[in-house]
């Protein structure tokens, strides 16, 4: 009980929207124990931003309280508090400050940020001669090397390049090996969040909807995404870019014979099934159609683009079905976040991501009833193994 | 992809969460509620971060400077220019009198502490809104961003004081033991400023009227005090009206203690320090209050 260093108890935020209150999130209540990793998960404006800002003091509840023990240090977005005519190593002891870092702490660690950062020679001219990738980068770099027992994330992957999501991913799975720090991570990608958390909670409807191990959580989120038969409505998904002319309403898991699933057994084939709905005033025959397939760490393991295989689409109906088939899903169990996309006449017209996820379960692919463990990486393959011996001497 | 971290001693902990007597107690606990009327000033908190002060002074003096051809000294070149302007106007086409103060000193000076007046005032004012979009990224003592502006402005006015300093001896005036309460006044000068920003600031999120009339405001009041035309100039009758003015009687007093001018009435120093303490406090609680919701109504 002593080790409980994060209570929270009714906590609710209400803000005035259009002369009522509305709350972003009511009646919350958790605890975190030191060491844990505790990852928030949730749909997008179900609160998860919300309680992470009242969590870490930049703006107060409207009731309820939390108790806090330890320093707090949260990571920022990309470049807050940056200076462009400051150098980059002004700007580091900067954002230390801002993170609430000494100055000495900042110089001991110096060198190892700027090495993180891979920033190098750089570091003493002007941010404002900096890449986006290279400011996202120092950012981090500042924020990871942050001591505090307490450390609030919030959806910082979503930056810089996929080498430096990366780095960064690997980072917090060391900051996560030290047990006296506690971390609590909101991610919209369940296979980060099932590798570097131990325990999570779903927010829904400004209300903590369930808690407890993250399997069951994140099994509990897909559920809450998919339904029961494993359809995921996409109709009122958000942040999606492209003109909207076709749009994808769902997406619906089903087996080669076209019965729906709610997940894959490892190994076994598989049908994605987008229901779409089209404005578009005349036929077309110019559709490519994407499905990107992002494994743990936000990794893309493989896409299915349909203009390198020649598929012929057309688009004559208002609304139809996109369905993508794979013979052989070669995965290994756990969630998957999925990426699709549309394009017709060379113009985006849909896209979605952080939204749809699959489920692949266990399997006795192999025969033998194992399966490889999740640290040997997502990608199931066939494999042998000989032993070919030399010649005798 | 379902190796977890620590497998091991993790399985049990299917807490139940609503027993509410779980307390964690502690000095060092760090308790989140609602905010109350008077909010939470933070004075410990601010002096624990007073690196962060210092560089986002950094921040703010290198940032200003550094683009310009000229750098650092625009510090000591703006309130010259000034100064020129109004010695060619005031000391030449109008031809106000300063015996026995050189003009240029008097109007140095007066310029200096006019620009330093407004520069915090406005400075101050505008914080909130300038760094509304860091705070609304990360916690750290709120106090910080307006006492930022205010060193920012300190600073500029101890570059100004090198010059004055310097005229000073070029000139041959010297100052007697009043010189004593010149640091006195000059505090003062700069908590008055500092408290009319504050309240400035706390009220401009709601209103954003203040923040355009803000300037104009600040122009006219440079003839409000004794800082292009010395106090004699004043009409005797509208003296007493002249020094309820604080920064009136505050900046007479900067001259009074640094060559023995007529020094302000002992009743409008007095003025000016209570309304200074009322400033003061009431700025720092309507602060504290506006920055709690500001955030929000972003």
């Amino acid at each position: 009980m002593s080790d409980t260093v994060i209570s929270v108890r009714g906590l609710g935020k209400s803000y005035i929207v259009g002369g009522k209150p509305h709350w972003a999130i009511r009646d919350i209540n958790f605890d975190v124990q030191r060491g844990d990793v505790l990852g928030i998960v949730g749909r997008n404006g179900a609160g998860k931003t919300t309680m992470l800002r009242v969590l870490s003091r930049i703006t107060d509840p409207t009731e309820g309280e939390a108790r806090i023990k330890g320093r707090i240090g949260t990571l920022l977005e990309t470049g807050t508090g940056f200076h462009p005519d400051l150098t980059g190593c002004e700007n580091v002891y900067l954002n230390g400050a801002i993170l609430g870092m000494r100055p000495k702490e900042i110089k001991a660690k110096f060198e190892e940020i700027v090495d993180f950062a891979g920033i190098g020679k750089f570091i003493n001219a002007r941010v404002k001669t900096y890449s986006s990738g290279m400011r996202s980068r120092l950012t981090f770099a500042v924020a990871a090397h942050l001591d505090t027992e307490i450390l609030m994330v919030d959806e910082v992957l979503a930056v810089g390049d996929i080498a430096f999501q990366e780095k960064c991913l690997n980072k917090m799975d060391q900051l996560t090996q030290h047990q006296e720090r506690t971390i609590l991570f909101v991610s919209h990608s369940m296979g980060a969040i099932q590798s570097l958390c131990n325990r999570a909670i779903l927010i829904e409807n400004s209300n903590v909807h369930t808690e407890g191990a993250t399997d069951t959580v994140v099994k509990a989120y897909t559920t809450l995404l998919l339904g029961p038969t494993g359809e995921a409505d996409l109709s009122s998904a958000k942040g999606r870019p492209g003109s909207g002319l076709v749009r994808f309403t769902s997406m619906q898991l089903e087996d080669l014979d076209g019965n729906a699933i709610s997940s894959v057994p490892a190994g076994s084939g598989a049908r994605i099934v987008f229901n779409y709905e089209s404005n578009l005033e005349k036929p077309s025959r110019d559709v490519i159609l994407t499905v990107v397939v992002a494994g743990s760490k936000g990794t893309r393991l493989f896409g299915l683009p349909s203009d390198i295989i020649r598929s012929e689409l057309t688009l004559d109906k208002k609304r139809g079905q996109f369905v993508c088939t794979v013979p052989k899903l070669p995965l290994l169990p756990g969630n998957y976040d999925i990426v699709a996309s549309c394009i017709v006449n060379r113009e985006l017209t849909d896209k979605i991501s952080n939204t749809c996820h699959i489920t692949v379960s266990d399997s006795d692919y192999f025969g033998t009833g194992r399966l490889q463990q999740g640290n040997l990486g997502d990608v199931l393959v066939d494999f042998k193994w000989d032993c070919i011996g030399g010649d005798e001497k | 992809m379902n190796s977890r971290l620590h497998p091991e001693d993790r399985a049990e902990h299917a807490r139940t969460i609503s027993d509410s007597s779980i307390k964690i107690e502690g000095d060092d606990v760090l308790v989140i509620k609602p905010s109350n009327k008077i909010g939470r000033l933070g004075l410990p908190q601010v002096w624990e971060s007073k690196y962060l002060l210092k560089y986002f002074v950094l921040r703010s003096i290198r940032g200003r400077y550094r683009p310009t051809t000229m750098g650092y000294g625009w510090i000591i070149f703006r309130p010259l220019l000034l100064c020129l302007v109004y010695v060619g106007v005031f000391g030449h086409l109008v031809g106000v009198k300063t015996d026995p103060i050189p003009f240029p000193l008097f109007v140095f000076l007066g310029i200096s502490l006019y620009l330093f007046f407004s520069g915090t005032v406005s400075d101050t004012a505008s914080s909130l809104m300038n760094n509304a979009g860091i705070m609304s990224k990360v916690y750290y003592p709120r106090l910080i961003v307006p006492l930022t502006s205010l060193f920012v402005n300190v600073m500029d006015l101890l570059a100004s004081f090198v010059v004055i300093v310097g005229l000073m001896l070029v000139y041959g005036v010297y100052p007697g033991w009043n010189v004593a309460y010149f640091p006195l006044f000059l505090a003062g000068l700069a908590l008055a400023s500092f408290a009319l920003g504050l309240v400035l600031a706390a009220h401009s999120i709601k209103r954003s009227d203040i923040m355009m009339a803000l300037p104009v405001i600040m122009r006219v009041m440079v003839y409000a005090m004794p800082c292009v035309y010395p106090i004699a100039m004043v009409p005797k009758k509208f003296l007493t009206l002249y020094y309820m003015n604080p920064m009136a009687s505050l900046i007479q007093g900067i001259r009074w203690s640094l060559w023995d001018e007529v020094p302000p009435p002992l009743w409008s120093v007095g003025l000016a320090a209570v309304l200074i303490v009322i400033g003061i406090y009431y700025g720092l609680v309507a602060f504290t209050r506006a920055e709690r919701t500001m955030v929000d109504s972003l």
